[in-house]
């Protein structure tokens, strides 16, 4: 199937494929902004995120055939320009979000109208694609400040973004107001760990940093910027006690922002996170083990409890989902903090899943909302009744966040009980069991209001003989039943997670910084600059180099060198790899 | 005590880090939208004030490149310390060249001049070079110096060559790291090519080297500047549509509102 993508796309976007993947919803939030309908606002929203989803394509499949692409921004070479740089923890990621996007888009086709006042909704979904693109540009940046720009492009879209929910519900704009200090203060810590980084190494580029650190690594100023770094994601990520924004912003929001944020916001910022603390730090240094070990374990297992908790005790529908989205990230982070293969490819395999999971939630209560405005859970009574689809659509979403198996929820949940027994982590899975017990309670409670109770005279007359729009209902069966796909043929999923965890753990292919020749250099825009590092490229196509240096999934030369945990890799894998029980 | 060669070298560092915490308390502390928003500026000011503190050197010019001299392919020497009668004058070829006469041939230091040789321009024999150091030895080492610009040229050497390596004295280095001002650039702003010059002295007409500081955190800085004023201004819009729904902008007002309707929400099951 990759090759079959990499057919049909032209050499152009073949060549430029990762910038593109970034460019397509920047120049369409420009072109949405300045549409004259919304009609076409909404085709110029369509027609970017399709692109920037096949882009995103493109790049997957160039990285399963060469390991992994870098494209030097304008033809400047690293360390003094800006690298994009994909490799297999990037390269889903990418897809995950520019697919999200184009079925927010399509989701939005019809609930928009009913959200966002018309004059409105051009801006509105140009500041979408603007932060489609930001979130993008997270992911796919190698370069640590490039990365603060586009985290602050992304939150800004998201803080106007969410304030859009005014006109449905005020505390929309309190709720971005808190938001806003938050998020902003999060970016400035990040920006303050960079410039610290920058202090030790002289460098920004991710890959350099990694080369640079690892000869001295455990200076005051490394550990500050390790310190700050991590506190600013934390905060973007919602790990709890840093989690506060989230449920405001979540509940108050137009259904399409909550859909997308909820599916993408967190992950892209979990993303870089675990791209930090391995593969720019050294995760078997002391200072990076010891905060791994001793602050982000305990809080991600505390926000794991702690959010399931708080959500039981929500009476609104979004704000349960939203809770339980502080407890996913709680598992996310589980795995990423016990930093074994195992581990991460079961975080990574969660972060991927629960995009899943949450825009099928988020998606059905969206339309559940075209029928009744109030979102409190017994208003939402009987509704498996009167509108079956949506309410399927939920319940599996549902089913799929209790761990249920033939769900993508069980394949990522048992993947992470595994890692946890083979890293020897008991404590973990009590936890991940008693998290599990409370998402079974408060998903339950929803489902039985809506199937167990009879609906209201009210909600009868709202439905009747109504159909969810079209639009609205396909990207809600799609994701849905992704959710039922991935939960039946995991293989696929599981090789790109354990393809994303070696990639991690393997560290950053540094030789293009160590006068080594170039690794996969992807394409290079190589307008009139010449390359500066000395090594031979010429904007050739990757499919030529891949077959020089490249085993997929495994970086050619190391300069760096990240040693994978030697006694727990081994055994964890195992595990990992039998399996069979998911599918 | 220890702590106070630490206060007097590193004042800088030290009004960062007040000036950070008093702006992360007006943000928690205030109960005022718009006084959390002047936090958070303030806050973010400390974090300009530190890139800025990273990049400058002592006696460092704004990384600017003076006008180029059309009469001949050198730069001017307009920005050379010492010979600040003659900054800002672009044909006067006279003034940079006189001084530029006086300067001592000589063939360049092999040693401490690092990975650069793929700065060295054609002009590095030549005596006159109103030239400019682009690579400080000592703390660019573990830098590739890829410039961006192919414009740099290595400066002949000084008199004084073993006090002008002393160099890294002048630049912001810490003692527990090596400090090395890289040459990162950012692709938005090519012009930026120098590290720190480190030919210190400014040998009135001798020298023609010129300081500068560190480009790269200006262009940060100029980058989180304009995100600060973007978060600015969405803060206040806000803040703007918050006094128009809610009445107010005290944020106990707007938390007994939301509370209120809370409650409302909860009681009418």
């Amino acid at each position: 199937m990759m090759e079959a993508i990499l057919g049909l796309a032209p050499q152009f976007i073949q060549t430029h494929a990762a910038v593109l993947v970034v460019v397509i919803p920047l120049l369409g939030a420009a072109a949405a902004a300045f549409s004259l309908s919304t009609r076409l606002a909404w085709l110029v929203a369509l027609v970017s995120t399709a692109g920037s989803a096949f882009a995103a394509l493109v790049t997957m499949a160039q990285v399963d055939a060469a390991g992994m692409i870098s494209y030097d921004l304008g033809g400047w070479a690293p360390p003094v320009g800006i690298e994009y740089r994909v490799d297999a923890l990037n390269a889903p990621i990418l897809v995950l979000v520019s697919v999200i996007a184009l079925l927010c888009v399509i989701f939005g086709a019809s609930i928009n109208a009913r959200e966002i006042a018309k004059d409105r909704r051009a801006l509105f979904l140009s500041a979408f694609l603007m932060c489609v693109a930001g979130l993008l540009g997270v992911v796919i940046t190698g370069d640590a400040f490039n990365i603060f720009v586009f985290l602050e492009i992304s939150s800004l879209s998201t803080y106007v973004l969410v304030a859009q929910g005014a006109g449905r519900d005020r505390r929309a704009l309190s709720a971005a107001f808190n938001y806003l200090i938050l998020g902003t203060l999060g970016a400035t810590f990040f920006v303050i760990g960079v410039g610290f980084l920058y202090m030790a190494t002289g460098t920004l580029n991710l890959a350099d940093m990694a080369r640079l650190l690892a000869a001295s690594p455990d200076t005051t100023v490394v550990r500050a910027g390790f310190a700050f770094i991590l506190i600013g994601l934390a905060l973007k990520a919602a790990l709890y006690p840093l989690h506060t924004w989230l449920p405001g912003a979540y509940a108050f929001a137009p259904s399409i922002v909550t859909t997308f944020l909820a599916a993408t916001a967190t992950k892209v910022s979990l993303v870089v996170l675990v791209r930090f603390l391995s593969m720019v730090f050294d995760p078997q240094e002391n200072v990076q083990e010891l905060a791994l070990t001793f602050i982000i374990a305990p809080l991600a297992a505390a926000g794991m409890v702690l959010g399931s908790i708080l959500a039981v005790q929500q009476n609104d529908a979004k704000r349960v989902l939203a809770y339980s989205s502080v407890a996913q990230v709680g598992y996310i982070l589980l795995g990423f903090a016990m930093a074994t293969s195992a581990g991460i490819a079961a975080g990574g395999l969660h972060l991927f899943n629960h995009a899943l999971m949450k825009g099928a939630l988020f998606m059905a209560l969206g339309i559940v909302a075209l029928r009744i405005t109030s979102r409190r859970i017994p208003d939402l009574a009987g509704l498996g009744t009167v509108m079956p689809v949506t309410s399927a659509a939920f319940a599996i979403g549902g089913l799929s966040l209790i761990g249920v198996p033939l769900t993508a929820g069980f394949v990522s949940k048992f993947a992470l009980f595994n890692a946890a027994f083979a890293a020897g982590w008991w404590w973990a899975i009590l936890v991940i069991a008693i998290s599990s017990v409370l998402a079974v309670i408060y998903v339950g409670r929803m489902l039985e209001t809506m199937y167990v109770r009879q609906p209201s005279e009210a909600l009868r007359q709202a439905c009747a003989g109504k159909s969810p729009p079209i639009a609205a209902l396909v990207p809600l069966l799609i994701l849905a039943g992704a959710n039922i796909w991935f939960g039946v043929q995991a293989r696929p999923l599981e090789t790109a997670a354990q393809n994303a965890a070696a990639a991690v753990i393997a560290g950053p292919d540094t030789s293009r910084f160590t006068g080594g020749p170039a690794v996969i250099v992807g394409p290079h825009a190589g307008e009139g600059r010449a390359e500066r590092d000395g090594s031979a490229t010429d904007g050739s196509v990757p499919g030529d180099t891949g077959a020089d240096n490249a085993v997929p999934g495994q970086p050619a030369q190391l300069a760096q060198p990240a040693q994978p945990d030697q006694a727990t890799t081994d055994a964890s894998d195992a595990p990992a790899t039998n399996e069979e029980g998911a599918g | 005590m220890p702590m106070m060669p630490d206060l007097a070298s590193h004042y800088n560092y030290y009004i960062v880090v007040i000036l950070m915490m008093i702006g992360l308390y007006v943000v928690f502390a205030s109960g005022n939208l718009v006084k959390r928003l002047v936090g958070l500026g303030l806050f973010q000011a400390a974090v300009f004030l530190f890139y800025i503190t990273i990049g400058k050197v002592a006696g460092g010019q704004p990384p600017i490149l003076p006008e180029k001299d059309h009469s001949s392919d050198h730069y001017e020497a307009s920005y050379v310390p010492g010979a600040d009668a003659h900054t800002g004058s672009h044909s006067g070829s006279h003034s940079g060249h006189d001084e530029d006469k006086s300067l001592p041939d000589g063939p360049l230091p092999d040693g401490p001049v690092p990975d650069g040789p793929v700065l060295d321009n054609d002009a590095q024999a030549t005596p006159n070079a109103d030239a400019f150091a682009d690579t400080d030895p000592i703390t660019s080492a573990s830098d590739q110096a890829a410039a961006g610009e192919d414009i740099t040229i290595v400066e002949t050497p000084v008199p004084q060559s073993p006090q002008s390596l002393q160099a890294p004295a002048q630049t912001d280095s810490h003692g527990d790291h090596p400090s090395s001002q890289g040459t990162h650039d950012d692709h938005t702003n090519g012009a930026a090519h120098a590290d720190n010059a480190h030919t210190g002295k400014a040998h009135h007409g001798k020298t023609e080297a010129a300081i500068y500081s560190n480009p790269l955190p200006h262009v940060l800085i100029l980058t989180a500047i304009v995100v600060g004023v973007a978060t600015l201004s969405v803060g206040l819009a806000l803040v703007v549509r918050i006094r128009e729904t809610y009445g107010s902008i005290e944020e106990a007002d707007i938390n007994l509102a939301d509370h209120a309707v809370d409650v409302e929400e909860a009681s009418a099951s």
